[in-house]
């Protein structure tokens, strides 16, 4: 985990048109992502958690739209504004750089196509190039090892298979040189015309069943012949983390996916979000409402609530020494045996009409006059450690 | 609490006030049969009758709610009240014919009946629950349906094409109810007794035979083969049209609805059984079975009319009952059927409370649908001859007259194009009409949809 | 001791069916011989991950779901409890034995004496906006059970919703909304009242805060506390929350695979759970607190399906322990002192 800065969210306004009003979902909303580190967006329903996530892919579903503010991306020292970027652009990151899964494994998945085809489609999409090229080298050693005069039939058959044909060469090469060509594009299409394709599709099948070998999942040549339905939640979730890995993304933005699962399936799929994380160095960020769960995973936390970030620290420090009263609130809703169950006061205001100043200050017990009506600054109270709170405007900087 | 009055006193209350008011009016009708006045719209047919009626009995049925709201001993003083008005109306309206006076007098008892329902009760016949009046309390609880409905409303505002189709039904709706002051009746009554067969020109006929004739100013849309009026038939067919089309559509409904609801919600072999009769009307093309059946039922001795619509509802009736059993197989299943159950409810209660307002609006999408595609079946019955006696002032009657005059003379070959170019119109405006709206009530009441 | 609620080895199977003439061909065995004995006025929770049967169970104990075999006391007195097991021990199946299920096992209810034991025995599902009927106003979803029970109509009936109502935390201004328009806190406040209404005497309480939010879990579950002084309750807790089960119940038996494999009481389950299956449970849930050191037991596999249990132990398939016995024989639940009962080879003396 390095210091720098792989994506910055700064000031980030999302509203979305309803028909009962416009709901203010994100408000100002600052964020910045260290490469290689592990950040837990905490908060509950309706805070904000999930939506951020979706802008940080530009994948915000209407009624909603971005008012405000910049998603940066750093790419080689340089920062891009991802909501500036056109589609083509953006099609690139998704999958490619910045990958994401979802809370609910079988909506996920497309309940018609098989593991293969669906992991299949991510690997075919991105990595078409590297298939091709894996596809053709193969043809030119199985024609090495063809000249060999020690071969038995039923080896020289075997290898055979692997050699292509000129035609089907120079469709390879074609779609290397020119991946958006339309004649190889249309020929994949055609079936007569696509046996090209045969092989290429092994290809992918074999690094689909790599990838599921990565996931820790037993059997996969037969797994990745299964349809959606005949998996388990844990084995579907395992699917869904690998088709965001496929591509090998600089960052996993992961939207709760062991919220739907039992509590042995989730330490399975923690446990094995670690060792990925390990082998492949990406960075993560989870998205959760469960604390132990951040606890265990998270190397900084990020507290959402009512569409704003109002602390982010080291994750030792918000557990220790949480400074924002709705973090501490948080902290102490946690059941604990033998003591009385502590929860927080009222509700969590409507976004349609939110309160002029700080959204919390109707439930916090250190409210004051300012509170109500003027909205907190996101600042350092100390080193490293964020809030969005009057309580610490006096002593920050 | 409610107070329990002896069953026998607030009968005979009830009784007399109810008694009293249609002695007074009787009293008002016998001064005014001897001299009749006349009335502005003249004399009204059964049909108007028929929908005014209907409009009466519901507000009979808002009285009679009135009452039961109070508790739970009313419900014997709301069905009283209920007959009595019941047969007062069809008394006043057998004896003194279908006279606007007679129907003004019932709607005068409803009005009054309504007066002491709306006054502050001081009575603890209403229940001493502090509200001030049964019309209040009903209010309270109609606000947030009347809620549901407004939101409704306005989804259907935001639709144009509702709009649209909304207002095509309506007007076809007046068009039929003002029938006989849009098409005079009297020579068709006249001619065969019954304003529903359309009348001959006879001089036209003398003059020019069976030989259509162009539109003029005795007959606005021209006349077809036998010199019978277009104008006429399609006024007066848009009263088959609405007749055939909620009848056979609310039929239909009604029957599919009881079979499916029966059959989904105990599954098992009645399921099994059931869906197997389905599937046997399915076997067959509607248009061919609908035809066998009305020359099986005429010989029986149902006019040609009743077997046309007789024959589309057991048609029709399959197509409703695969739609309810999908949607209950999948409501049966819920949460909140089991919590019904598990506080105690029979099986009828769940269906009827749980299940059917949570399934029931595919269904009434389906039938504003089906409304036109059942005239659309009835004009083609008619058409090969099998619908409506000739004569009759039906939309596809009037196409099967014009059968002989679709292809003019060579040199004018759509010299006759009023003949079956006006009916057509009339048909398929009737049809998407129905078809916008039921469009328009798919995305409203689309619960998905619902909620943007 | 007298026990409020006694179950004896209830069972629920499935029929799977399949082939052309539609014959059972398996059965998913969702509970298999569940025996449990709930104290009057105690809170009794039941954990288990999903597909061990627990709702299931909770299902079948209410009679929404017919039992296969077993029977299931309420109230009932001792001796005749006594009497039925004797002779179904002693396989005298005769009248006087169903005689006297009639009369006490509500296995065997029907009709109206079915109808008056749902008055006592309530139950509040997991989600909320799935249990209330999204179509019906709150004042008639709430005097539903009172209408159906013959308790209360008209006027009395909404004075004792209102009344309901404020004892959940909610007010008068609920009656005549629809379910849409509450927050899913106060959905599950109602759907609590409603259960309430009938004032039974047992509660079985589906993970009734698991489809809500941290900060109003915790007043949910004051509710429960609260609510169970005033009515004087006895809860069923079922849940796969194990951090909740541990704070509000007394006793807890821990399901896996359509049996109880461990029961004891709460302080003794969670520091010292003996049944391999439990080790894993509890070591499985994440600790809010990223200093606290972990000792986990990361299971390998799935639960298998109930259709085709394992042989012998249910669990032996992923059981670090499992040895030769294991595999052929079903341990019995025996207590090992304190009355902390195990179902496992490796305690059987």
């Amino acid at each position: 985990m390095s210091e720098e800065r792989f994506l910055r969210i700064k000031d980030l306004d999302l509203r979305f048109y309803t028909y009962e009003g416009v709901v203010e979902a994100l408000d100002k909303v600052n964020l910045h992502i260290k490469n290689g580190e592990t950040i837990g967006v905490v908060g509950e329903t309706g805070c904000g958690k999930s939506v951020t996530g979706l802008s940080e892919l530009v994948l915000i579903p209407s009624p909603g739209r971005i008012e405000g503010g910049k998603v940066l991306l750093n790419r080689d020292g340089k920062w891009v504004n991802l909501l500036r970027q056109k589609d083509a652009f953006l099609r690139n990151v998704r999958g490619n750089e910045i990958s994401m899964i979802f809370q609910d494994p079988k909506s996920a998945l497309n309940p018609v196509y098989t593991v293969e085809n669906q992991i299949g489609e991510a690997i075919t999409h991105h990595r078409m190039e590297e298939m091709c090229k894996r596809v053709i080298d193969n043809s030119e050693k199985a024609k090495e090892e063809l000249k060999r005069t020690d071969l038995s039939d039923k080896e020289k058959a075997k290898l055979r298979k692997n050699v292509l044909s000129n035609r089907e060469k120079r469709f390879l090469e074609r779609i290397i040189d020119y991946p958006e060509d339309t004649i190889a594009r249309w020929a994949s299409r055609i079936p007569v015309l696509n046996r090209f394709k045969k092989r290429l599709n092994k290809e992918v099948k074999k690094e689909v069943v790599r990838m599921l070998k990565d996931m820790r999942i037993p059997d996969p040549e037969r797994v990745a012949e299964m349809y959606p339905h005949e998996l388990s939640g844990g084995m579907a979730q395992r699917v869904v983390i690998a088709m965001g890995l496929c591509c090998n993304p600089s960052m996993l933005i992961a939207d709760e996916p062991t919220t739907n699962l039992d509590v042995t399936v989730q330490l399975q799929i923690l446990t094995l979000i670690k060792e990925l994380k390990k082998e492949y160095g990406t960075t993560i960020q989870y998205i959760t409402h469960d604390m132990g769960v951040v606890a265990e995973m998270c190397d900084r936390v990020a507290v959402m609530y009512a569409g704003n970030v109002v602390e982010l620290a080291d994750v030792f420090e918000v557990f220790k020494n949480p400074l924002h009263p709705y973090t501490r609130a948080l902290l102490e809703c946690i059941p604990r045996p033998g003591a009385e169950f502590k929860s927080i006061e009222g509700f969590v205001p409507s976004l349609i009409s939110p309160p002029e100043g700080c959204r919390f200050n109707d439930r916090c017990p250190f409210a004051m006059d300012k509170c109500v009506s003027v909205k907190p600054e996101f600042v350092a109270a100390k080193a490293g450690h964020q809030v969005l709170c009057h309580l610490y405007t006096g002593e920050a900087k | 609490m409610v107070e329990e009055r002896p069953l026998g006193t607030t009968l005979l209350t009830l009784l007399e006030a109810t008694v009293g008011l249609i002695e007074i009016n009787l009293g008002i009708l016998m001064l005014l049969v001897g001299n009749p006045l006349p009335t502005v719209l003249g004399p009204i047919d059964a049909f108007s009758t028929g929908i005014l009626l209907v409009f009466l009995s519901i507000m009979s049925l808002f009285t009679a709610y009135s009452l039961w709201a109070g508790g739970p001993t009313n419900w014997i003083q709301a069905v009283l009240v209920l007959v009595i008005d019941a047969i007062a109306k069809i008394m006043l309206v057998v004896t003194y014919g279908t006279s606007w006076i007679a129907l003004a007098a019932t709607l005068e008892l409803d009005l009054i009946a309504l007066y002491y329902l709306t006054r502050p009760s001081t009575t603890p016949f209403f229940g001493g629950d502090g509200v001030r009046s049964v019309l209040e309390k009903f209010r309270i609880e109609m606000q947030p349906r009347i809620k549901e409905l407004r939101f409704t409303f306005r989804l259907v505002r935001k639709s144009p094409l509702s709009i649209v189709g909304a207002a095509i039904i309506i007007f076809y709706v007046l068009i039929a109810i003002f029938a006989p002051y849009l098409a005079d009746p009297t020579a068709a009554i006249a001619q065969t007794g019954d304003p529903n067969m359309m009348w001959k020109d006879n001089e036209l006929l003398r003059l020019s035979s069976v030989q259509p004739q162009l539109p003029s100013v005795n007959h606005p849309f021209g006349t077809m083969e036998g010199q019978y009026d277009i104008y006429y038939g399609c006024i007066w067919g848009a009263r088959q049209a609405l007749r055939i089309g909620l009848y056979v559509a609310g039929g239909s409904m009604l029957i599919g609805l009881a079979i499916g609801v029966f059959a989904s919600y105990y599954g098992g072999w009645i399921d099994e059984v059931l869906m197997r009769f389905t599937d046997i009307i399915f076997a067959f093309p509607g248009l061919i079975l609908s035809m066998t059946l009305v020359v099986i039922l005429v010989p029986l001795g149902f006019n040609r009319l009743d077997a046309v619509m007789l024959s589309l509802t057991i048609v029709g009736w399959p197509g409703y009952s695969r739609l309810i059993r999908g949607e209950i197989l999948r409501i049966k299943n819920e949460d909140y059927v089991e919590a019904a159950k598990s506080v105690g409810c029979s099986d009828l209660r769940v269906i009827y409370k749980h299940i059917l307002p949570n399934s029931i609006y595919p269904i009434l999408i389906v039938f504003t649908l089906d409304i036109g595609t059942v005239v659309l079946g009835a004009a083609a019955l008619s058409f090969l001859g099998i619908g409506a006696p000739p004569g009759y002032a039906d939309w596809g009657q009037i196409i099967a007259l014009s059968m002989n005059w679709i292809y003019g003379s060579p040199s004018n070959p759509f010299g006759n194009w009023y003949t079956f170019v006006i009916p057509g119109l009339f048909i398929s405006m009737f049809v998407m009409g129905w078809n916008l709206l039921g469009d328009a009530l798919r995305d409203i009441l689309d619960p998905t949809m619902r909620r943007k | 001791m007298s026990y409020m609620l006694e179950v004896d080895n209830l069972k629920k199977h499935f029929a799977l069916t399949g082939g052309l003439l539609r014959r059972k061909v398996g059965a998913v065995k969702a509970v298999d011989g569940v025996s449990i004995s709930v104290r009057k006025g105690e809170t009794f929770g039941l954990v288990g991950e999903s597909g061990c049967g627990k709702t299931t169970f909770a299902k079948t104990c209410l009679r929404l779901l017919n039992p296969n075999s077993g029977s299931i006391f309420l109230d009932a007195p001792d001796e005749v409890k006594e009497r039925i097991r004797y002779l179904r021990s002693e396989h005298k199946e005769g009248s006087e034995l169903r005689g006297l299920r009639r009369q006490w096992d509500l296995a065997v209810f029907r009709g109206q004496k079915l109808r008056e034991m749902r008055r006592r025995m309530q139950l509040v599902y997991q989600d909320p906006t799935r249990s209330l009927n999204p179509r019906m106003l709150i004042k008639d979803i709430l005097t539903e059970p009172l209408a159906v029970q013959h308790l209360a109509t008209g006027a009395s009936a909404i004075k004792r919703v209102s009344e309901i109502l404020q004892r959940v935390g909610l007010g008068d201004r609920f009656l005549y909304r629809y379910p849409h328009e509450f927050s899913g806190g106060q959905r599950q406040r109602i759907a609590i009242a409603r259960a309430l209404i009938t004032t039974p005497r047992l509660v079985f309480l589906d993970e009734p805060t698991s489809a809500v939010d941290v900060s109003v879990r915790a007043q949910l579950l004051n509710l429960f506390q609260g609510l169970r002084k005033d009515f004087d309750l006895t809860y069923l807790y079922i849940s796969h929350d194990l951090s909740v089960v541990e704070c509000i119940s007394d006793r807890v038996a821990v399901m896996y695979l359509g049996k109880i494999v461990e029961l004891a009481s709460t302080p003794e389950l969670y520091t010292r759970p003996l049944h391999p299956y439990s080790v894993a449970l509890f070591s499985a849930i994440p600790i809010p607190d990223p200093t606290a050191k972990r000792k986990r037991v990361v299971l390998t596999g799935e639960v298998p399906s109930p259709v085709n249990p394992p042989a012998g132990c249910r669990f032996h398939p992923r059981c670090e322990s499992a040895s030769q016995i294991c595999q052929s024989q079903e341990p019995q639940l025996v207590d090992v002192g304190n009355g902390h009962m195990v179902a496992c080879h490796l305690f059987v003396k």
